[in-house]
């Protein structure tokens, strides 16, 4: 798994999630919110296509048991689903600035790191890829990518303090 | 954690002459019930070290050491014993983690 090394910014740096007196301020920049919009709608298309790059959302259980597996996803897999589409709109209704309480930053962390599962899915990812290359097919979502670890990283960070 | 005996449906059965057809699933069913069920979380490259620290220490009430101990084996060798119990409390662990978008299965010790 890779490691994160976005936690610590120059001095007056604004971190993306902050911790404030009534919760965790969401500070987000214009792009950075519509690469999240962006990236959460392709998100609810591919679930309602149950396309092949969300099986990361919905993992194997039992390895060796196909029957116990196939009994497992009948019971939780109605339950994931909604789950992941509640956190995707608890982060529309609240990507504009606000201060949201923990539940809400929590929806926040499943959501991202949904797309995260999804897209790093989509790219075949490795725990070290180097910088993204301008004239890679894959740039735009390699890029995409990189933001959402970004701010996944500061959600965590602003969480554990 | 107790030591539990471990019978095959496959071992070697002593040559019987009765005619009685012997249930031997039964016997190993018997036996199943008391081996514990284990929940591994295994090395993916999408989630971050820091998140998956974090996920053991929300769903398991566990230390920061001991979250970034299991996240490490994790890492390092690929996958760890998170936690053990029944079926249906194992089952349950490995929902809590798909919920957070970790790679859990479970299996018996």
């Amino acid at each position: 798994m890779p490691r994160f090394f976005g936690r610590f910014g120059p001095a007056g740096w604004r971190p993306l999630v902050e911790p404030v007196a009534d919760g965790y301020r969401i500070n987000l920049g214009r792009i950075e919110q519509r690469v999240v919009m962006e990236s959460l709608d392709e998100l609810r298309v591919m679930l309602a296509n149950q396309d092949p790059d969300t099986k990361r959302l919905f993992p194997t259980a039992y390895v060796s048991e196909p029957e116990l597996d196939a009994e497992y996803h009948r019971m939780v897999g109605d339950d994931l689903l909604r789950g992941q589409l509640e956190a995707l709109d608890t982060v529309e209704r609240t990507i504009d600035g606000q201060v949201v309480d923990r539940d809400e930053l929590q929806a926040w962390m499943r959501a991202i790191n949904g797309v995260r599962l999804a897209l790093g899915t989509r790219l075949d990812v490795s725990e070290d890829m180097g910088p993204v290359d301008p004239d890679d097919p894959d740039a735009h979502d390699r890029l995409v990518y990189e933001v959402l670890t970004v701010i996944l990283g500061s959600i965590i960070a602003a969480m554990s303090a | 954690m107790r030591e539990t005996v471990r019978v095959h449906a496959a071992a070697p059965m002593a040559p019987t002459t009765s005619p009685v057809e012997v249930e031997e699933p039964t016997f190993d069913d018997a036996v199943d019930l008391d081996r514990p069920w284990v929940v591994i979380v295994w090395n993916d490259p999408i989630n971050l070290m820091d998140y998956v620290t974090f996920v053991f220490q929300k769903l398991f009430g566990y230390s920061l050491e001991k979250a970034q101990r299991l996240m490490l084996d994790v890492h390092e060798k690929g996958r760890a014993s998170v936690s053990t119990g029944s079926r249906e409390k194992a089952e349950l662990d490995v929902f809590r983690l798909h919920e957070h978008g970790l790679w859990a299965t479970m299996q018996q010790d």
